[in-house]
């Protein structure tokens, strides 16, 4: 169920991201933060400061490639 | 060689069960690498545009032809081509290089009509569509036809001519490719040739006027490069991620580590969101 909710939210973003290209700046920090906020919302009862940082950075990766693809398009 | 591959792609006990691909610091490494590629992209598309810029394609005419083709389609009257109508959107185009906007009316509150009005085109019904960064004319025209405002310009019966202007300059701190397509319908009686003449384009326009050139296309695209360095990327990860997660379940190796599943569908999505970002945008 998670996962789902998780694939849902990401491509809902992902096609926003796409169908409205003058909020791309937007919808790439709202995409890497909802990916960076479900990691510690799934991962509360344990969660390691390594757990946080890995989220965080792939977030973040995600993130810069969507931006410098949006200012590049 | 095999166990530096090795080491880095496949988890095993010299990188702690995890390739080291996916550690914190290699994914901070690649990071610093993709905004370092960035700034070198953005320098050298400025200093040798010949090499390194953006690829355009887009012509006047395949403008034209292609409004007209949808016209035709949809049953209506092909437009004619207007001098006056062009010249109107090259002084538009100029207009938004020298004040720096993307906007149907300029800063200073000049609404497209004023290029109209300046060159003496005196116009019952008129309207303008704009575009900037396509590749080429195809996307645009499709672009404008997604649109339901672009759309109902195009395919207006009102409208009897169109004029269009393409523009190759440095545009709000990137080489860019502006259109601007105008349609009008005079006013039959008015004899608008003996106005052509007495433009009132300010001088900063007319001075970006002057220096606009169609430039030649450059050896790299800038938005294909950063797409393929992207695809690249995130395909690299991909597939890491996948043998991670298969070598660790089939070992049972438990370890402090975020949720594998979740990271391929975030890469996942990131994947198809890059494969379908086309460049442009209408206005």
């Amino acid at each position: 169920m998670s996962y789902l909710a998780l694939t849902l939210i990401l491509g809902i973003l992902g096609g926003a991201y796409l169908y409205w290209p003058a909020y791309r700046l937007g919808l790439s920090l709202a995409l890497g933060l909802s990916y960076f906020l479900w990691g510690v919302l799934m991962h509360k009862r344990e969660l390691h400061w390594q757990i946080v940082l890995e989220y965080f950075s792939l977030a973040l990766m995600g993130a810069s490639l969507l931006i410098f693809m949006g200012l590049r398009a | 060689m095999f166990k530096i591959l090795s080491h880095l792609f496949w988890p095993h006990q010299s990188n702690n069960y995890k390739a080291k691909t996916l550690h914190i610091s290699s994914l901070s490494v690649l990071m610093l690498l993709v905004m370092a590629g960035q700034i070198l992209i953005t320098i050298f598309s400025r200093s040798i545009p010949t090499v390194l810029g953006i690829a355009s394609s887009i012509t006047a005419q395949e403008l034209v032809d292609l409004t007209n083709a949808k016209r035709v389609e949809a049953g209506l009257p092909a437009l004619e081509f207007n001098q006056l109508l062009a010249q109107a959107a090259q002084a538009k185009a100029a207009d938004m290089i020298v004040k720096n906007y993307w906007a149907h009316t300029s800063p200073d509150g000049a609404t497209p009509w004023v290029w109209f009005k300046n060159l003496g085109y005196k116009y019952l019904y008129a309207g303008e569509n704009l575009a900037r960064d396509f590749s080429d004319s195809v996307g645009v025209v499709n672009a404008w036809m997604n649109s339901p405002t672009h759309r109902e310009n195009i395919l207006s019966n009102r409208c009897r001519e169109v004029g269009i202007a393409v523009v190759h300059d440095n545009f709000q701190g990137q080489p860019t490719t502006l259109v601007v397509q105008m349609f009008g319908t005079q006013v039959s009686s008015v004899p608008v040739e003996a106005k052509a003449k007495v433009g009132r384009i300010t001088e900063a326009a007319e001075a970006v006027l002057a220096e606009v050139q169609v430039v030649s296309s450059p050896l790299i695209d800038s938005f294909s490069l950063t797409k393929a360095v992207s695809i690249s990327l995130t395909l690299v990860l991909l597939v890491v991620m996948v043998i991670d997660a298969v070598v660790i379940t089939r070992k049972r190796i438990v370890r402090l580590s975020g949720k594998a599943w979740a990271h391929l569908v975030f890469l996942g999505i990131l994947l198809l969101v890059i494969i379908g970002i086309q460049p442009g945008l209408i206005l």
